[in-house]
């Protein structure tokens, strides 16, 4: 047992270099603010986070109890918008990396004022983005790649020497896997199995409310689609093995031919390349807004800031030379 | 704080975290009776008893059904009992981890459509998934507008919400068209079934109509 938790503490100590939760703070960021701005475009702030006394979908005074924000401000479309500010302003504070910390925080409490104000309209990803950014909130992420520390040193990027808790990328990693896990072993749906004939991706792709492409161009790919069912059942099942691979990395000195094998092919990458495929794929045959961008966002997470030191090296040294 | 305090610490404080968030993961059957007014729980019965007769196993459809509610009722104590501390604070920052892409695929979808009258003719303003071009159109694809009619309203019963949302489309079409008269908001039953049992496939049904004149009353649609 003490053992057991020796390696548990062992498992969030240690520092090392801010570049893997800084590419994720400015990913997440500019996801969030992207998909913000869009919907401020759509003017639907007033529509969504309400206005008692206009038509708005979201009733902010009808919540039991009522939302922290709507206790201090009216609700009015000024408010409403407001809220929508707010939340933009902190969405560009974390991509931007100026005061990320707390900008990530408040983005969290603002986000769970509008899913609590309208929750129908609050999805799976926005939870998600709120559990990373409370993570991030914690973290050293503005260390680099931030124009923080552009302002304070005058460089966009942290020096080789830079250090940093390790604790909120690993925590991040653990969430990406659990994400991938939990939503395999919720697909209980005989329609993910081979009793329901592998047919959950093409009533998906044939939902009215999700659907990108004609039914005629749907079911020649039938089977595809039943292939792309039991790959994404399994794949997620599978989301574990990020978990072992990433042990692997951390003990690479241990024998074993799998971890010897693992750590030659590096299945985390593999296995976040089939997953940056699906959600591409999703996102060009779906309309899933911004779930797969946010998802994709926490990848960096899954590697050691020095991988994705040297994978940078090398894009560089494959990049054609610059003119003169 | 000593560094030597912190660390196990930190460790025993994230080890709370994980444990509060496996909780809330786990895919629980928080089962409920009107669940079963819904036709994909009535498919999902009959698929799951006659995959498990397969295997030899004598189940029906209502010995899982009875299985499922008991099980689901007691899932939903025992989390709300282990999260009880955890509420406060995930009330405030909104997080937790219950999630699920297509977890039930819906053969029984709804398509959303928007009909405005002008005088005596009827016109499509908005059809999922074409949907249309236009302010209008673009609204009602945004994610978390889609997430209001397409989690709350198109189910068998629909929440309080769908008529406010009518209403809502209804006051956004009548002001980019100041001369329509009436607006009708429906969900319309869409049977989905692989191509190899297209003729099985029920076809699509009126659903939910609702009609929104310009005084913004909302009625059910003859």
């Amino acid at each position: 047992m003490s053992r057991l938790w020796a390696a548990w503490v062992r498992l969030w100590d240690g520092h090392e270099h801010p570049r893997a939760l800084g590419l994720c703070r400015l990913l997440l960021g500019v996801v969030v603010s992207v998909d913000l701005l869009w919907m401020g475009a759509l003017g639907l702030p007033p529509a969504l986070w309400g206005a008692d006394e206009a038509i708005a979908l979201g009733v902010p005074l009808a919540v039991e109890p009522v939302p922290w924000l709507w206790e201090l401000l009216p609700a009015t479309p000024a408010s409403a918008w407001l809220l929508w500010g707010g939340m933009l302003a902190a969405g560009l504070g974390v991509a931007a990396g100026l005061a990320p910390g707390p900008a990530a925080f408040a983005f969290v409490l603002l986000s769970a004022v509008t899913a609590r104000t309208l929750p129908a309209a609050d999805r799976g990803i926005d939870m998600l983005v709120r559990d990373a950014m409370l993570v991030l909130a914690l973290s050293a992420a503005g260390r680099d790649l931030s124009l923080g520390l552009r302002l304070r040193t005058g460089r966009w990027t942290a020096p080789p020497e830079a250090r940093a808790p390790a604790w909120p990328r690993r925590l991040l990693f653990l969430q990406l896997v659990l994400v991938y896990f939990f939503a395999g072993v919720s697909k209980v749906a005989t329609a993910w199995t081979p009793f329901g004939g592998w047919t959950a991706m093409y009533i998906a792709l044939r939902d009215p409310h999700f659907a990108v492409f004609p039914r005629e161009w749907v079911d020649p790919l039938f089977p595809l689609t039943q292939a792309l069912t039991a790959t994404t059942w399994l794949w997620e099942w599978a989301a574990p093995v990020l978990l072992l691979a990433g042990w692997y990395r951390l003990t690479p000195e241990r024998p074993g031919r799998l971890r010897a094998w693992s750590n030659r092919v590096d299945l985390r990458a593999v296995y976040l390349l089939v997953g940056a495929l699906f959600h591409v794929g999703t996102h060009l045959t779906l309309r899933l807004g911004m779930f797969p961008f946010a998802v994709m966002a926490l990848y960096p997470v899954a590697f050691h800031p020095d991988e994705l030191g040297r994978a940078w090296a090398r894009l560089r040294r494959r990049a054609p030379p610059a003119l003169p | 704080m000593a560094d030597g305090a912190w660390p196990p610490l930190r460790a025993a404080l994230i080890g709370v975290v994980v444990l509060a968030q496996l909780i809330d993961a786990l895919p629980l059957p928080e089962l409920r009776e009107d669940h079963f007014d819904n036709p994909v729980a009535h498919d999902e019965l009959e698929g799951w008893a006659e995959a498990l007769q397969g295997a030899g196993l004598d189940v029906s459809p209502d010995a899982l059904r009875e299985f499922g509610l008991g099980l689901g009722r007691g899932s939903v104590a025992f989390r709300k009992l282990l999260l009880r501390p955890w509420f406060p604070l995930r009330q405030l920052t909104g997080t937790g981890q219950s999630w699920g892409l297509f977890a039930y695929p819906d053969p029984y979808a709804g398509r959303l459509v928007v009909e405005g009258r002008t005088g005596e003719v009827w016109a499509t303003l908005y059809r999922a998934p074409e949907g249309g071009e236009g302010p209008l159109a673009a609204r009602l694809d945004y994610r978390r507008t889609r997430g209001v009619y397409d989690d709350a309203c198109d189910r068998p019963k629909p929440r309080k919400i769908y008529s406010r949302f009518a209403r809502w489309v209804a006051e956004e079409a009548f002001a980019l068209d100041p001369a329509l008269e009436e607006v009708e908001v429906r969900l319309d039953l869409v049977h989905i079934l692989p191509p190899g049992q297209r003729a099985r496939e029920k076809p699509e049904k009126r659903r939910h109509a609702l009609r929104v004149g310009r005084d913004l009353r909302v009625e059910e649609a003859p």
